[in-house]
């Protein structure tokens, strides 16, 4: 499948949560990737709720385990939408082989490709609800930055997701948070269900490393939540996030090759 | 200036109807994928416009030409102010930044110089708002979106900005490797370079991307992982490189030999107190001053109790910071204000124009017309509506059209 085929059916005409879906790897697929005996990761989700229960899933996990368990969401009713916002590559398109970014999305990469006909066979059915994908490494932690990596960090923003009255407007009332470990959500996550809290979405919780029920959860305010942009701009001296967001920083490389952030 | 534009009493452009949707959406969905915007969802808001300013070829041409005098006055200014160290602290450049256009090293050579000059539709005709010359962006929409959206409608893009570009940056780099800087974590920088690798690689010239600090500079010549580059690109804006040590960017503004688009120098007139040293210059920028409205220093400017004014830091990006006490809530002006005093070098007073909204299918908008300047000469345009007199990163981008190209 091409990038463009690839990303129709991820992204399919007509569905209310296709707008959201990131382009940035469908962008850079080539027929490289469909080369990969690799693919999506086969995840059980008996945690899932009801497809008809008005749950907006977001699932935060490393790598290409997220394309496997939205796949199983997707059979269970509900629409995959992948937030994945890192270039995969330093150059053109798909990254060489010799290539090192700091955040590797070439597994992703393969896996959106590998789950695309079984999409695009089953397009989500009229009122499905949401189920975000996001790449918990995102922002780079544990990565070493060296001369000729490339940095590919990226931070999620509020603004990357719809609106708490955007999920209502769809009767989406309930958000469940999965990810591996840790009772808090990734701090540039919290800003996004924060938000959709303080609008009235009853949040929950699903950690994947053991095998209790998703619990509920209640995310802090987070540092500088809410301010406006550019009072984050002026105040800590950064610029504001054109895609939105609230200031979210990424550490630059320090001169040892650690991170000084 | 013309006296037409200046005169003319209604808005000289209007918008067209909306494409049908099954026209439209192969029109966001190759936009996104080759020409790599992948910003056109912010929040709820789908930022390609399906509908398209249209311009009759007369105004565009005269607004082309217009830029392209902007464009000479800016360089003929900038030529005086690389060596008049002392005016330099008026612009409000960090002091590192400072210290090095001040030294007695040669400029930089430049590889391509682009700039984009803001225009607005006003109640006494065009106005600028502000030139964007140090890193320029737009280039998806302002290119294969414009281009795709004339395509549909049998009319003429206003020009080609991207391949302009890449055409200047392939002759500088005579196919060696061009190095694309730009900041980790910032994939709206990212993605119009990307762009232009692909536009670059087209040309049988390789590109990459990497981060200031990755670039390796010896007897200011700029390699990339071993590989000699043949130019660089700096996406990367002039006041952030202040937060590196000297020795990663300093040749981007002196000293270097590896040819820059855009050199360091183009901090200079990227400045918004840039006309607080006009005065102090001899090139006389004619157009400049007929076309930016008046701007002071904020102690000389009546900003606090007049909406007359409003103010802006320095460098402030895509209206970050363009403040005005009638469209802000009280305790976020309270906020503008203890910054303004607290550091009132670092901002500058202006005062403000009356924009004449266009009305759209979306509702009566704003419109900014951003023209690109490519090595002096006319490249394209960059169109962004707004609901209200202020464009910022959640502006409605939309295909500048003209209607009878001549």
């Amino acid at each position: 499948m091409t990038g463009e085929a690839t990303y129709g059916a991820w992204a399919p005409e007509g569905s209310p949560w296709s707008a959201w879906v990131k382009p940035v790897l469908f962008a850079c697929m080539t027929g490289d990737a469909a080369s990969d005996p690799a693919g999506a990761s086969e995840e059980a989700v008996p945690w899932a709720p009801s497809a008809d229960s008005g749950t907006a899933v977001v699932i935060d996990v490393p790598s290409s385990r997220g394309v496997g368990l939205g796949l199983a969401l997707a059979r269970l009713g509900y629409q995959a939408v992948p937030l994945y916002n890192a270039a995969p590559s330093s150059g053109a398109g798909y990254p060489a082989v010799e290539e090192e970014p700091l955040v590797d999305m070439r597994a992703i990469l393969v896996a959106l490709q590998a789950a695309a006909p079984e999409l695009a066979a089953n397009p989500p059915r009229r009122g499905a609800p949401p189920a975000f994908l996001l790449d918990a490494r995102r922002r780079g932690h544990g990565a070493t930055a060296s001369p000729g990596r490339f940095d590919n960090r990226s931070v999620s923003f509020t603004t990357d997701f719809p609106s708490a009255r955007s999920l209502v407007s769809h009767g989406i009332r309930r958000g469940l948070l999965v990810q591996i470990e840790s009772d808090e959500p990734q701090a540039d996550l919290a800003h996004t269900l924060r938000a959709w809290q303080e609008a009235g979405i009853e949040l929950a919780l699903k950690r994947l490393d053991g095998s209790s029920e998703p619990g509920a959860l209640s995310v802090t305010r987070p540092s500088r939540f809410g301010a406006l942009w550019y009072r984050a701009s002026m105040l800590l001296g950064m610029r504001r996030h054109p895609l939105g967001g609230f200031g979210g920083t990424i550490p630059e490389p320090s001169e040892g090759g650690g991170f000084a952030g | 200036m013309s006296a037409a534009l200046q005169s003319a009493p209604s808005v000289p452009f209007s918008a067209g109807a909306p494409l049908p949707p099954v026209v439209f959406a192969p029109i966001r969905r190759r936009t996104q994928l080759e020409a790599c915007k992948w910003d056109v969802q912010v929040g709820d808001v789908a930022t390609l416009a399906e509908f398209p300013l249209l311009m009759p070829g007369a105004v565009w041409r005269e607004l082309a030409d217009t830029a392209e005098r902007l464009s000479a006055e800016t360089f003929a200014a900038e030529a005086e102010l690389q060596r008049r160290p002392e005016l330099l602290g008026k612009l409000g450049l960090p002091r590192a930044v400072r210290r090095v256009l001040a030294s007695s090293e040669a400029l930089s050579p430049t590889a391509a110089r682009t700039l984009r000059f803001d225009f607005h539709w006003t109640t006494e005709g065009w106005r600028l708002s502000e030139v964007n010359s140090d890193v320029p962006g737009g280039f998806a929409e302002a290119s294969l979106f414009t281009r795709l959206s004339a395509e549909a409608r049998g009319l003429a893009p206003a020009g080609d900005p991207i391949a302009a570009w890449a055409d200047a940056l392939a002759r500088a780099a005579c196919g060696r490797l061009v190095a694309l800087l730009s900041a980790p974590g910032f994939l709206e920088d990212h993605q119009i370079l990307i762009y232009l690798a692909r536009q670059l690689a087209a040309r049988a010239c390789p590109a990459r991307l990497a981060s200031p600090r990755q670039l390796e500079w010896r007897d200011g010549t700029a390699s990339l992982a071993g590989e000699p580059a043949g130019a660089v690109v700096r996406f990367y804006q002039g006041e952030w490189l202040a937060r590196l040590p000297a020795r990663h960017w300093a040749p981007l503004f002196r000293g270097g030999r590896t040819p820059i688009a855009n050199p360091g120098v183009a901090t200079l007139c990227e400045s918004k107190r840039f006309p607080l040293v006009w005065d102090a210059l001899r090139a006389p920028l004619p157009t400049w001053r007929a076309f930016l409205p008046e701007t002071r220093a904020p102690r000389q400017a009546p900003w606090r109790r007049s909406d007359a004014w409003l103010v802006k830091s320095a460098y402030s990006n895509t209206g970050d910071t363009v403040s005005m006490r009638d469209q802000l809530p009280a305790r976020v002006w309270r906020r503008v204000v203890w910054e303004v005093r607290s550091s009132p070098n670092n901002w500058v007073a202006q005062r403000r124009f009356e924009s004449v909204p266009v009305s759209t299918p979306r509702g009566a908008m704003h419109a900014c017309i951003g023209v690109y300047t490519i090595d002096g000469r006319a490249a394209g345009a960059y169109a962004r509506l707004a609901p209200k007199p202020l464009i910022d990163f959640a502006a409605v981008d939309c295909a500048l059209l003209v209607t009878d190209a001549m």
